[in-house]
């Protein structure tokens, strides 16, 4: 019965948060648009008319209409159905690329910023030299490295975006390491490792969340834009970047083709980034406005 | 009676580097805590007054070793501080705590109360069930005023003085021998201020507490400590004996009797006096000044001030002072200052 009662009160940072998202109508629309996102992506199979690969040669780009919703590709493929399957990819890349770039470029961030020193300056230099190339382009260095595909364009994403992480928690972790309540966790006998983690890892989570709502487009963008060049996802996969690639043959006679996986692409990113922003103003309502 | 001294600190120095130009440092060095020896006696109060910046709280962390310092010893009931290994430091912990000044930013805004005062426990391995652990969490927290409804709150859930409150029962919940008290009620309001002290003085009967209070309020230590220390950039300048009722106001440091005359009169009579303050402002502790520190700010200043820099010597039993001329201060501001605690001892008695 104790316990229920202690469960009433207890308002984490968290719940406060939320409570101040809900609030922010863009925001609310960009979660509404990615839970639609995600809804598709499950539901893919149910909802889309045919296979994404399933050749209809007869019906090669055809203009949509009420049997091929969004028409049909060079070989006939339902371009709908290749769209509601290619949620399925933007979604596992984005957010597979985002969480494994969090998580290098937080721990190194984390152990720059606490131990400062030699460790530092080595890490930081790193992070320098990544973020001197555009993202793009090292991206692209390192897929011709690996090899195309969609597992090595992953790859080569989340290498590239680390170094945002690592540079924005190193900031947060030299600023959260001198208060007092980490001078007192070591007071009371507490471990490095477990100071790192415990304490000062989930004061610096909110600015990690906000760069991870933002990252997951990017690497979207930049997975649909390798694909583009050929050296993402393979064919027939039904990647929206790929898509776009083959669609621009045909930009003057079949601009269906090329429009709707845009439109997705579009979708996704602003559902993100509206999310992002909204996250961004509820976590730090001090700099809004 | 060596059993009797809790924490012997043999000039302790502390000197942080600044850093200059490209290529690191040159040399340049604050010297927070410049060669400071002195002892704590199991179960009393040390009180450490001094103005901002004079060291106090970096010679509270180094008592702790929560830094490192830069020359001397530190003795806690016969174990050398600073030669301990991380893991024996660590379980060492268990016998001492510390209360900071800010209670907002001392208690992690992403923890329980029931999970900040859990650590100290896990820590040291003090319990052996979960119940058991929570039992004692609960005994802590009405211990210091605080109850069960307030195990699942976060921080910012509660007032100033219940997060002080809170902070203390982490410090003192794996029962230490020896408690810092950063300034615990500078940052709390005036009623707040005497609850805090008051439960700190509850707590030190209780659990036959040592502290040592580390404030600029000098009327909280009148009231709090059996010892006082004074600090002057870096260096104990006195060191005398607050309980010494015949004594109370016999100061023999300059500077001393400054800080006591700046204490603002309570008594109507008294403030139509002129007041009586510290001359000049606190010197750079980068190249504090030669001889005394005091020198250049002390209106008795002589030719050997400047040059000889005066050692700590007990000028009575119990009464420690760094000065070259202790008789002049007895004779010319003693008189004010014995007047002065005469009226704050009045206003005490009185308030209570």
């Amino acid at each position: 019965m104790t316990e229920k009662k202690r469960k009433a009160v207890g308002v984490s940072m968290w719940k406060l948060t939320w409570r101040r998202f809900r609030k922010n109508k863009l925001g609310m629309a960009g979660l509404v648009m990615l839970c639609i996102i995600v809804m598709v992506a499950v539901l893919a199979p149910v909802i889309a008319p045919y296979s994404p690969i399933e050749q209809h040669l007869e019906d090669r780009l055809q203009p949509p209409s009420p049997k091929y919703l969004f028409g049909t590709d060079e070989l006939g493929r339902d371009i709908f159905s290749r769209v509601l399957y290619g949620s399925r990819i933007a979604l596992s890349v984005g957010v597979l690329v985002a969480l494994i770039s969090a998580a290098i470029g937080v721990t190194l961030g984390l152990v720059s910023g606490y131990y400062g020193g030699i460790v530092d300056e080595v890490i930081m230099r790193i992070v320098d030299i990544v973020w001197s190339f555009p993202s793009l382009i090292l991206a692209l260095a390192i897929v011709s490295v690996l090899g195309p595909g969609l597992i090595n364009a992953m790859i080569a994403i989340a290498l590239t975006m680390w170094a945002s992480y690592a540079r924005i928690v190193r900031g947060e972790t030299l600023s959260v390491r001198e208060e007092p309540y980490i001078e007192a966790a070591r007071a009371i006998g507490e471990s490095d490792i477990r100071i790192l983690f415990s304490y000062i890892l989930p004061n610096v989570m909110s600015s990690i969340l906000v760069l991870i709502t933002y990252n997951i487009p990017s690497a979207i963008i930049i997975a649909s834009s390798l694909s583009f060049l050929g050296l993402g996802a393979q064919p027939p996969t039904p990647d929206w970047g790929l898509m776009l690639s083959t669609a621009r043959t045909y930009l003057t006679i079949a601009p269906w083709y090329s429009i709707f996986p845009g439109i997705a692409i579009m979708f996704t990113v602003l559902a993100f980034n509206f999310i992002g922003d909204g996250l961004r103003d509820a976590i730090q309502p001090e700099r809004v406005g | 009676m060596v059993r009797d001294d809790l924490i012997i600190v043999k000039d302790l120095k502390k000197y942080f580097p600044i850093r200059a130009g490209l290529f690191g440092t040159k040399g340049v060095f604050v010297r927070a805590v410049d060669g400071v020896s002195l002892t704590i006696k199991r179960g009393e109060t040390f009180g450490l007054a001094g103005e901002s910046g004079c060291g106090k709280s970096t010679f509270a962390r180094l008592l702790l070793r929560l830094i490192e310092p830069t020359a001397g010893k530190v003795l806690f009931d016969g174990i050398d501080l600073f030669s301990l290994s991380k893991k024996e430091l660590r379980k060492l912990r268990r016998r001492m705590g510390i209360v900071f000044q800010d209670p907002k930013s001392s208690l992690n805004p992403r923890m329980t109360i029931y999970n900040i005062l859990k650590r100290p426990l896990e820590i040291h391995g003090i319990g052996s069930s979960k119940e058991e652990r929570l039992n004692m969490i609960i005994e802590i927290l009405e211990k210091v005023g605080l109850g069960e409804e307030h195990l699942n709150r976060y921080p910012h859930e509660l007032s100033g003085g219940q997060q002080q409150r809170v902070s203390i029962a982490r410090a003192i919940i794996t029962k230490p021998d020896f408690v810092v008290l950063d300034e615990p009620t500078s940052a709390l309001d005036i009623s707040v201020q005497a609850q805090i002290l008051n439960l700190l003085v509850k707590l030190q009967r209780e659990f036959k507490l040592t502290y040592l209070f580390i404030t600029h309020n000098l009327m909280v230590l009148q009231y709090i400590s059996d010892r006082v220390g004074i600090m002057y950039l870096g260096k104990v300048v006195e060191i005398m004996n607050t309980r010494d009722e015949l004594n109370l106001g016999k100061v023999y440091h300059p500077y001393t009797a400054f800080l006591m005359l700046s204490i603002p009169a309570v008594d109507i009579r008294e403030r139509r006096r002129d007041k009586i303050i510290v001359p000049g402002e606190v010197p750079s502790s980068i190249n504090p000044p030669t001889g005394c520190r005091f020198h250049p700010r002390c209106p008795f200043a002589k030719e050997e001030c400047k040059s000889k820099e005066p050692p700590l010597l007990e000028i009575r039993r119990g009464h420690y002072v760094a000065c070259h001329f202790p008789s002049i201060t007895e004779e010319k501001l003693t008189p004010y200052v014995e007047e002065r605690m005469e009226s704050i001892r009045r206003l005490l008695r009185g308030g209570s």
